[in-house]
């Protein structure tokens, strides 16, 4: 059997590079059947000593040994049956046949966040099997307008569902971000109060009252920021609602509790106007955000992860604002392809 | 017209550009039927010129570009392919076991990678290693399965392991 594997911890992602420099093709090879040996039922205490030993004779050994490990150990975090579904999937050998690609590619999209919201969900409560309602794909913002006239602006990869019934309008927030404006309730049932607005999440219950806020799901934890009139958050596992936050302020929940209230953070909004807005922000940070906005994989260094960006940077063109980097910071930007950039430092 | 390989690398492709950048995006629209994927192939194509070292000499510039173009377009359809199994796949999986969407992302440019990489390998080679490395099964099991001998799982398992972990 292999060797136990952990997660690689490393900010620069699960698969290693080519190693450079190159390792010579004959030590690869045996490397390699070292490797397929230790693998194999019968192996013995004696291969595993003669296995050390050949590690031992020359430092290009351990490195290709090295490598061969952290390679498997990258394979070992991907979800095995799914990958090996995907790798066996036969070639194509004829490409000529003509598709309906874009349509299809925003359908994926929206596959993709409808699918990693439900998962999201599914860590906190129990699926619910909501369908999304209304999505934005990466590096899209939409806005909506719901029956009673309530504006919602979702943010890249955000989903919600809407639920607008007899006692209550909800909103339920299947992932991403949104800013919401409500709209007084045009039909108050017979006599009655208007129906609550209300914004769930997978940590608890929002209710507007009378309100723009924006709501932001994280893995574990939402972020509320209000910026007109006041929302309270109900914690899913409270018996009660357990803050009430007003214009200026936001704060984070968890399914047990709530706050503190903390004075509003430009980057809750700025977003609405295509902007990512940053003060002091660690490097490592701002690349998540941005990489919020555009698919594939945006990797840090560790040793610039701390570096600090302030700035106003425009989402519409992620690329530009990787490419402004290096005159920001003493930073490299490397990209592998369009889907894979990493930024080092210099 | 002056002597192609005497002039600077970048030059040449500027002059391929120009002359022949519309009619590429053209070709591309035809055969995939999509605008928006044929710009960005034809801007695919001009990198990987960009990026080669070998002065571009051709005396048939649109034969080139249509080379290159078609291996674009290969990868383009395989990675569709890989990124389809895959999210169906894991559409399957119960829930506790389905990873993140940054996770998702991540795995799919991995899968992408060890496909090309694995290139060419005949199937029996292709499915040993990855019974072996994805799913954890024995080299005996594996040899069952394939109905094939120990050894020669084992012979396999060094091609690929080699192949996928080594290449360039």
């Amino acid at each position: 059997m292999p060797t136990p594997m952990t997660r690689e911890t490393s900010t620069d992602g699960i698969w290693p590079g080519t190693p450079q420099p190159p390792i010579d093709h004959a030590v690869a090879l045996r490397a390699t059947e070292w490797a397929v040996a230790l693998m194999a039922a019968d192996a013995t205490p004696q291969s595993h000593a003669a296995c050390q030993r050949w590690r031992a004779e020359h430092p290009e050994h351990e490195r290709a040994w090295q490598h061969l490990h952290a390679f498997r150990t990258a394979l070992a975090t991907l979800p095995a049956a799914a990958a090996h579904a995907a790798l066996s999937a036969p070639a194509r050998t004829k490409t000529g046949a003509a598709r309906p690609g874009r349509r299809r590619a925003i359908a994926l999209i929206a596959t993709t966040v409808v699918a990693g919201a439900a998962w999201q969900i599914s860590r906190g409560r129990p699926l619910q099997g909501w369908r999304a309602d209304h999505y934005a794909g990466i590096g899209e913002r939409r806005e909506v307008a719901l029956p009673d006239g309530t504006r919602v602006t979702l943010n890249t990869g955000s989903a919600i569902a809407v639920r607008y019934g007899a006692a209550e309008r909800r909103v339920v927030m299947l992932s991403g971000e949104i800013a919401i404006a409500t709209a007084t309730d045009p039909a108050p049932p017979a006599g009655g109060q208007s129906r609550p607005f209300r914004v769930e999440t997978a940590q608890g219950l929002l209710r507007a009252l009378g309100t723009r806020f924006t709501v932001r799901q994280h893995e574990g934890r939402s972020d509320v920021s209000v910026q007109e009139g006041a929302v309270e958050i109900h914690p899913a596992d409270a018996a009660a609602p357990t803050l009430t936050l007003h214009a200026g302020q936001r704060a984070s929940f968890t399914r047990a509790d709530a706050g503190p209230a903390v004075a509003a953070d430009i980057l809750d909004t700025a977003w609405r106007q295509g902007m990512l807005v940053v003060h002091d922000m660690p490097l490592a940070a701002f690349l998540d955000e941005l990489s919020r906005y555009r698919r594939g994989r945006l990797s840090c260094a560790s040793a610039v992860a701390d570096l600090r960006v302030s700035g106003i940077f425009p989402l519409a063109d992620t690329d530009q604002v990787l490419d402004t980097l290096p005159h920001l910071l003493p930073v490299t930007v490397r990209r592998f392809t369009p889907y894979w950039v990493s930024v080092r430092g210099q | 017209m002056p002597a192609a390989a005497e002039r600077p690398l970048h030059q040449d492709i500027q002059s391929l550009y120009c002359d022949h950048h519309g009619w590429l995006k053209g070709w591309l629209c035809r055969r995939m039927g999509n605008r928006c994927d044929a710009a960005d192939l034809a801007h695919d194509t001009f990198m990987r010129l960009l990026a080669r070292e070998a002065p571009i000499a051709a005396r048939e510039p649109r034969a080139l570009l249509a080379t290159v173009a078609r291996g674009l377009v290969a990868n383009f359809y395989r990675r569709r392919q890989i990124e389809d199994a895959y999210l169906t796949a894991l559409a399957a999986l119960p829930q506790a076991q389905a990873p993140d969407p940054e996770t998702r992302a991540l795995a799919l440019e991995a899968l992408v990678e060890i496909d090309r990489r694995l290139g060419a390998l005949p199937a029996p080679v292709r499915g040993a290693f990855l019974l072996a490395q994805l799913d954890g099964l024995p080299q005996a099991a594996i040899a069952a399965r394939l109905g094939i001998s120990i050894a020669t799982v084992q012979r396999y398992l060094v091609k690929a392991l080699h192949q996928c972990c080594f290449a360039a």
